[in-house]
């Protein structure tokens, strides 16, 4: 059992949502991790930047 | 990443040319152990280092990028060598071997491109980035890893132990935990707490924004309202029903408008369309209206000058032909009063005639009067004054003969006839020019007359006749033009009312939006779907952080978990090779201990009373604990099936022969999990070594030749 093997189990077993934990573990896995979690994560930011932007909008 | 591998290692080494090696020699590996015993500058250490630059290249022989500062001034070709660098590295792999070849021409640069070969059992030949690929695949170690796991150089002898980070990796990797702390480290590297901060801080910028938007809204609203009311629209009548009702009347009147002008209105928004849209349309449309204005007025101008052109060009006509007629008249009563010109001409002619005649007749009657006045004077100049010289009559009444004769025939008697004649003549040529000036005066208006009418024919539409009434023509044209002018004066009235109209309603937009700001500055800015989606992507990326920050815990809380199951082999494989080196009275000194933070896991080596143990130890004693972490990192590594062997250059320095004696057992021990290639100079350790108990070991021996040129290897 490899580490992500032994991650998955892991969060297998604590069973709080877990769907997304594997995504990311997949993701983790196939692309060698950081780059695209680094990705997913200025993503996130984008998309707070951009909701923002919008809410900004309304007010003015 | 998983899976049974077969355990690489090398078989064979060739090297030429390379550092203190000339020409070529070549080195059997294939043993669980081969020693390398030669005095100093025989080529033991180029035998070692041709097998690094063979595997990692430059990496292993710059300074910046070995981290070895004395390899910046090393020159790779033998000193005099003609001929290529080049070094192989036979490795025994699954199903047969692989020959690694390295070569840099001769004069080649340090910083020039080395050709990189891989020659596979199947004949496939790899070359360049692909071998360093299929290495990497083959897990076979970068240099980092070598530094740390597989060699050990005088330089860098203590740093596996004494560098925090390489001994912190250099253990995990025993522990079998390199994997979970790249993950850890991967995770780590992410800085979570940015979106954290992101989000914190627009939530702070959208506060901001909202406390100022609280003080505009009163001003706003007041400055629009009394816009509105400046356009006659009461504050208590500006809502959305108003909004509606002005906009679906503005749309009205342009539909109205553009049949009225022909207009397509397929382009006209829905009154229940998008405020956005509607704005646009109403900025645009006095543009289009003007446009289709333009069209109108110019053609109402072409036909307000047609008009006026028939008009005058008739009007010209009739007294033109009035002015025809006269002269035609004037013309046909001359010629019946005065006769043709042919006539006239030819009374003139017979007159012609006469003056002729009457011209002869005085020539005549002059040549007569010269004779009888050239008979005067001979009687005048007569012998005989008062006779004739030749009738001899009397002078006197002959010179009165003579002048009766002279008065008789004067020509003065004819110049009645010709004052007659003359005045005969020019009343003839007066009537005649009368003739023809009438004449040409009805020639003159006849030609005007048929230039009028044909000016009038090219103004008349394709088709009509000369023949159809010429005011009803007129008077269709100028319906056309009036028509045309209404339309004119429509279109510029609605763009007018337009304008008027399209302003109050953007008004009444604006307040409509004024006061849903207003509202929303109030107090509503959370129950609007734009602050739920903004709250919608906080909590995502919230739950992304979360996700993370689990998954590196997570990672550490594992690597933890293992390093407690694995550490106890690792202690005890440890502290057997450094008691094997420093005897044994030493066991049960050497521990790892872990040391765990909230972010990472580290490990320092420790002695029983949990003391770091480098702090305490003498120089034998470094060394032999640096040992010992490399032939049990070795150790743990070919028990998880990855490739491993050792090179190690002189590692009994700083050893007594007892401590040497014990690094020969360590060393033919360790060779029985990873092959080991050891170079030593000749004594206590190259003894020992001779006598340790290995199953399978080569010794050769490395001397220089005679001509102290090369290095000569034989098997001992």
């Amino acid at each position: 059992m490899n580490a992500y093997e032994d991650l998955e189990a892991k969060v297998r077993a604590r069973g709080v949502r877990v769907e997304e934990r594997l995504a990311i573990l997949a993701k983790l896995q196939r692309f060698d991790g950081g780059e695209q979690l680094a990705e997913a994560l200025d993503q996130h930011e984008r998309s707070i930047e951009e909701a923002a932007a919008k809410v900004r909008k309304v007010i003015r | 990443m998983s899976g049974e591998r077969f355990p690489i290692r090398p078989v064979l080494l060739i090297a030429e040319n390379f550092r203190g090696l000339a020409k070529e020699h070549s080195l059997d590996l294939d043993r669980e152990l081969t020693v390398l015993v030669g005095r100093n500058g025989a080529g033991k250490s180029s035998l070692l280092v041709a097998m690094e630059w063979c595997l990692f290249g430059a990496e292993a022989t710059r300074k910046s990028d070995s981290g070895i500062a004395e390899r910046g001034d090393w020159s790779l070709a033998y000193d005099g060598a003609a001929g290529d660098v080049r070094v192989t590295l036979e490795l025994a792999v699954e199903g047969g071997l692989a020959r690694l070849t390295r070569c840099r021409t001769a004069g080649g640069k340090a910083r020039q491109e080395d050709d990189l070969l891989l020659e596979l059992s199947d004949e496939e030949v790899l070359r360049g980035k692909e071998v360093q690929d299929w290495l990497a695949w083959n897990q076979l170690p970068d240099w980092k890893a070598w530094k740390r796991s597989f060699c050990q150089h005088q330089e860098l002898s203590r740093a596996r132990v004494t560098e925090a980070a390489d001994r912190s990796t250099a253990i995990a990797g025993m522990l079998g935990l390199d994997e979970y702390r790249k993950v850890s480290d991967d995770l780590k590297k992410l800085k979570v707490k940015r979106l954290e901060q992101r989000a914190t801080e627009e939530l702070a910028s959208l506060q901001g924004d909202q406390l100022r938007a609280l003080e505009r809204p009163g001003l706003e609203l007041r400055d629009l309202e009394n816009q509105l009311e400046r356009h006659g629209v009461a504050v208590a009548q500006a809502g959305e029903a108003e909004l509606e009702r002005r906009t679906a009347a503005l749309i009205t009147s342009a539909q109205g408008l553009a049949g009225r002008l022909g207009i397509d209105d397929s382009g006209l928004p829905d009154a229940d369309g998008p405020a956005a849209e509607l704005q646009k349309w109403a900025q645009r449309w006095p543009t289009e209206v003007r446009r289709m204005l333009d069209v109108l007025s110019r053609e109402r101008g072409e036909l307000a000058g047609r008009v006026q052109s028939l008009g005058a060009s008739f009007e010209a006509l009739e007294p033109a032909r009035r002015a025809e007629a006269d002269s035609r008249n004037v013309r046909d009563r001359l010629a019946t009063e005065l006769g043709s010109v042919d006539g006239l001409r030819g009374q003139r002619a017979v007159l012609a005639e006469k003056r002729t005649g009457l011209e002869a007749e005085r020539q005549r009657r002059d040549a007569l009067g010269s004779l009888l006045r050239d008979a005067v004077a001979v009687v005048k100049d007569a012998q005989a004054p008062d006779r004739c010289p030749v009738c001899d009559q009397d002078r006197s009444d002959l010179e009165r003969a003579i002048q009766a004769k002279l008065d008789e025939r004067a020509p003065d008697s004819l110049e009645g006839e010709f004052a007659d004649l003359d005045a005969r003549d020019a009343k003839l040529q007066e009537q005649i020019t009368k003739l023809e000036e009438a004449g040409a005066a009805c020639e003159t208006n006849q030609r005007k007359v048929r230039a009028l009418e044909e000016q009038v024919r090219g103004q008349l539409p394709v088709g009509a006749s000369e023949s159809a009434s010429i005011d009803e023509l007129q008077r269709g044209w100028q319906e056309d033009v009036r028509r045309l002018g209404l339309q004119c004066e429509a279109g510029e009235a609605h763009i007018t009312q337009h304008r008027g109209d399209a302003e109050v309603v953007a008004i009444l937009a604006k307040l409509r939006d004024a006061r849903a700001r207003a509202r929303v500055a109030a107090g509503e800015l959370t129950e609007t779907p734009e602050f739920q989606e903004l709250q919608g992507v906080i909590d995502a990326a919230a739950g992304f952080a979360s996700d993370l920050e689990a998954l590196g815990s997570l990672a550490r809380q594992l690597e933890d978990e293992r390093s407690d199951e694995r550490i106890a082999s690792v202690n005890e494989s440890i502290d057997s090779y450094f008691s094997m080196i420093v005897g044994a009275s030493q066991r049960g000194r050497v521990r790892v201990q872990p040391k765990k933070t909230a972010t990472k896991v580290s490990y320092q080596l420790v002695d029983e009373r949990a003391r770091v143990i480098t702090g305490l130890m003498n120089q034998a004693a470094f060394n032999a604990l640096s040992l010992a972490a490399l032939f049990a990192s070795a150790e743990s590594r070919a028990r998880q099936g990855l490739p491993q062997f050792l090179v190690l250059d002189d590692p009994g320095q700083n050893l007594d022969d007892a401590h040497q004696a014990g690094l020969a057992s360590a060393l033919a021990t360790c060779a029985g999990f990873a092959p080991v290639l050891v170079a030593t100079i000749p004594g206590a350790l190259a003894e020992a070594l001779s006598k340790a108990d290995a199953k399978d070991v080569r010794t050769f021996s490395l001397t220089r030749t005679d001509d102290g040129t090369g290095t000569l290897v034989r098997e001992a």
